[in-house]
């Protein structure tokens, strides 16, 4: 059990933890940590089928600012590690990965307020010294204290939790366990909802037709779609390319004949109704 | 269509993510002496809204003389201001303002003495009173950080804190600097 515990938190400071100080790597992502946790525990399948039926419960989870949700790295690794130590799959996984990510979320918040937020007056008093490296140096302790502390949550949840978590699975009916399986199936769609509401988008929204119309009529399988979305997004950065090579060889057409007509049309602009160049392309 | 709204943190992910959709946002106008006259300022606001939307930084005086042109009608802009204080000089100057919103004031700036209308509006006695004339101009300015968040009524919120302000002896919540 401590090595499970240990590994599992070691997962999620890397992962958690990377994503963090590499920008957005989506390494804390289920679908990353979930074959992770499976190849440290030794079953890279469960792993992988946990995580990809996280992944698409969490797949609208996108934390910004006081907008957040939930944390989907902790909620994966923990309940990956229960469902893989305990068998029952993403049954097991995504009733307890939910409220942990929930958790997880808070105790996030409260590292950054108070672990890498107290750090706040050292960096303004070595910045006021013009010690550059020490600031450096500061900046990745905190990140290493910070997601060190967070990765202490799954290790006690692990090498504590385990025997308690246990027994629930074990008292729960098989009746209920079952239904939750059906409920299980069914997060996805809230998922995917949750990712519409954010990119539902009319110009974009002719490809979730697409794809549906492949699924459910050609039958296509998921490779198959993959492959096709790769190619649609192909078309159109080659199209998005060329439309911007074209704007820019306009503009310089437009610059050629002097500064003078851009003046002419700006001053013209301005009698009108009391407005510069810049203001009246903001209301055009 | 003009919203206005007030945020201390001008543009940023709740404005880019959320509002920018709900609305329908076709450019947003900040309106805020100070950022107006720094370009690394202009140039973190334009980089932090969404690329389809665009954006325009000028003084709170720009800004009225912007909104009451011609060209203006018509068009869904998200006026930006960083105080009440702002807001209501633009209302009192700009007819045809359709929502105002305040939505984030005071952790940043301010003094000591704040009080609390919601969680994330914290006002100073002048602009308590700012508030006070803004509700009177526009009855049904509201508070609502996020599109998905409940939304109060700023009049309620000042209602309900002078009867707290009866109950109690002390004057105002009074809050950490810290926060």
């Amino acid at each position: 059990m401590l090595y499970q515990a240990a590994i599992v938190a070691l997962i999620v400071f890397v992962t958690v933890g990377g994503a963090e100080s590499l920008g957005l790597s989506m390494l804390n992502r289920p679908i990353v940590i979930g074959p992770l946790v499976g190849l440290a525990l030794g079953d890279v399948q469960s792993g992988l089928l946990i995580g990809a039926a996280l992944e698409a419960v969490f797949m609208g989870v996108v934390n910004i600012g006081g907008a957040s949700s939930a944390e989907p790295g902790l909620a994966t690794a923990v309940g990956a590690a229960f469902a893989i130590h305990l068998g029952g799959g993403a049954a097991v996984a995504i009733p307890l990965a939910i409220p942990i990510g929930l958790l997880g979320l808070q105790v996030k918040t409260l590292t950054y307020i108070f672990i890498v937020g107290s750090f706040a007056p050292v960096f303004d008093r070595l910045a006021a010294q013009g010690k550059a490296k020490s600031i450096v140096g500061l900046h990745f302790g905190a990140w290493a204290l910070q997601w060190g502390l967070y990765a202490i949550l799954p290790f006690v949840g692990i090498l504590v939790g385990s025997d308690a978590i246990q027994v629930a699975v074990d008292a729960i009916p098989d009746v209920i366990m079952h239904g939750l399986e059906i409920c299980g199936n069914l997060l996805p769609a809230v998922g995917m909802a949750m990712l519409m509401k954010l990119l539902w988008d009319r110009t974009i929204a002719v490809f979730f037709f697409l794809g549906f119309v492949g699924v459910a009529y050609l039958q296509l399988p998921l490779i198959a779609l993959a492959v096709i979305g790769v190619i649609i997004a192909v078309v159109i950065g080659q199209r998005d390319y060329q439309a911007s090579k074209l704007a820019r060889e306009m503009d310089q057409l437009a610059k050629l004949p002097a500064g003078e007509h851009a003046v002419v049309m700006a001053g013209a602009g301005a009698e009108l109704d009391d407005l510069n160049a810049e203001e009246e392309d903001f209301l055009k | 269509m003009i919203a206005l709204r007030v945020d201390e943190r001008l543009i940023h992910g709740q404005i880019a993510m959320a509002w920018c959709r709900a609305l329908q946002i076709q450019g947003i106008l900040v309106a805020n002496d100070e950022a107006a006259t720094n370009e690394v300022q202009k140039m973190a606001l334009k980089m932090a809204a969404p690329p389809e939307v665009k954006v325009l930084i000028k003084s709170v005086s720009d800004a009225v003389r912007i909104l009451t042109a011609p060209a203006a009608a018509g068009k869904r802009l998200l006026v930006l201001v960083r105080s009440v204080h702002d807001a209501l000089h633009l209302v009192e100057r700009v007819g045809n303002i359709e929502s105002v919103n305040i939505g984030n004031v005071g952790k940043i700036s301010g003094g000591e003495d704040k009080t609390a209308l919601s969680s994330y509006v914290m006002l100073t006695p002048p602009e308590l009173e700012d508030c006070k004339a803004l509700v009177q101009l526009a009855p049904e300015a509201f508070l609502q950080p996020v599109p998905t968040a409940e939304k109060t009524l700023a009049r309620d919120a000042l209602a309900k804190l002078s009867v707290r302000t009866e109950e109690s002896t002390s004057c105002c919540i009074k809050l950490p600097s810290s926060l």
